[in-house]
């Protein structure tokens, strides 16, 4: 009996040793997992995201690497694709959507309109990418993790959405000053 | 560097426009609760441990899905998954593209090590099969992806062939996973049941 109750009581270390790292990950990686969701979806959704994506890396903690945001990141993008997918096929279901889904209403930029009408020209790849690199301040290696593609498919796809980012706002530009140019022809 | 200097332009106007940057940090009550929901979980590695767990499962269903992986088995024996490396899965819109070629040589016996490899995986309901094209409506990425479809498309030789592997029927829920673009036969992709649907929990849980 003895020696079955060393090797519970060495489970029980490894188990309160797992859950003290795992808890310090946490504590690392909450609030930019909280960010990244708020980005990206309701409020309701988001903490809906948030408790899965946590579950989910409890569940792979064995497999987080020593740098564990990018990683957890990609887990918060599945679970939050889920979330959505889920929902629209209890709406399906329900009748309610004859045809195509609307695509989830993403958070525009705040207090930058001609911002927010360039990025939502751009593909929701490409706008993805460059919420990576400013918002998540993620390097191209880092971003090729979330979307699990290699680092030199990141840096080329991400160069080329700064690019039509950048393309997006001087037609934005453009338009808003020959309106504003008629605008005042008119006064 | 010249270039980096629109860059940092953009990098700033993006960043001054960040919705998240009033957000509130998370209240330490919380953070307790989301700890302590997530880590009461003990499922963890147990074939059991997904949504779809299979304590409910009937006497009948682990009769099925024990023939479904004598099926697997048989086609193993056509042999290992062709993979032409340098192809990737196209996303277009919500659908992955994915490609399907008869395996050559030996297979191996699916387990969740090869699983792990595989860059797409999914679970979904079969649409339809027509002209060589096999259209699932994911319900659950477990790797790739995310979209709402995922259509395979094949030569017609090809696409009996892993209709014939993989059991495929219109309306019925399968595991789907693939490497280079290309849907891995041999067992790693069949309905969602059983022990296939035990190796997708355990590889990707």
């Amino acid at each position: 009996m003895e020696s079955v109750d060393r090797a519970d009581s060495r489970a029980d270390d490894g188990d309160v040793e797992a859950r003290a790292r795992f808890e310090g990950i946490v504590r690392e990686i909450l609030e930019p997992l909280r960010r990244f969701l708020a980005r990206r979806t309701d409020p309701a959704t988001a903490d809906d995201a948030l408790a899965d994506t946590l579950l989910v890396c409890w569940r792979r903690r064995d497999e987080l690497p020593a740098e564990p945001l990018p990683f957890a990141y990609g887990v918060a993008r599945l679970c939050l694709a889920n979330a959505d997918r889920g929902a629209r096929r209890q709406r399906r279901v329900a009748g309610k959507i004859a045809t195509l889904d609307p695509p989830r209403e993403v958070p525009e930029p705040v207090g930058d309109d001609r911002l927010a009408e360039a990025m939502g020209a751009l593909s929701p790849e490409d706008a993805e990418l460059l919420r990576l690199w400013a918002w998540e301040q993620l390097t191209a290696g880092e971003i090729a993790t979330v979307l699990e593609i290699t680092a030199n498919a990141a840096s080329i796809r991400l160069h080329r959405a700064k690019e039509k980012l950048r393309a997006a706002l001087r037609k934005v530009d453009a338009t808003a000053g020959h309106e504003e140019t008629k605008g005042g022809g008119r006064t | 560097m010249t270039d980096r200097e629109p860059d940092q332009e953009l990098l700033t106007r993006l960043r001054v426009a960040d919705p998240a940057s009033s957000l509130p940090s998370a209240e330490p009550d919380r953070v307790a609760q989301l700890l302590e929901v997530a880590m009461s979980d003990t499922a963890t590695r147990t074939p059991e441990s997904r949504e779809t767990g299979t304590r409910d499962r009937s006497p009948l269903t682990w009769l099925v899905a024990a023939a479904a992986v004598m099926l697997f088995a048989a086609a193993g024996v056509f042999g290992l998954a062709q993979r032409d490396h340098g192809s990737t899965p196209v996303v277009e819109g919500s659908v992955t593209q994915l490609g399907y070629a008869p395996p050559v040589g030996r297979c191996i016996t699916p387990e969740v090590g090869v699983l792990q490899e595989q860059t797409v995986a999914f679970r979904g309901t079969l649409v339809s099969i027509v002209d060589g094209t096999a259209t699932f409506d994911v319900s659950h990425w477990y790797a790739g992806g995310p979209t709402d479809l995922a259509k395979v498309t094949a030569a017609p030789p090809s696409m009996s062939e892993l209709t014939r592997a993989a059991d495929l029927r219109s309306g019925g829920d399968y595991l789907v996973s693939a490497a280079d673009g290309r849907v891995t036969g041999c067992g790693f992709t069949g309905p969602a049941a059983g022990h296939l649907q035990q190796l997708y929990d355990r590889a990707f849980g």
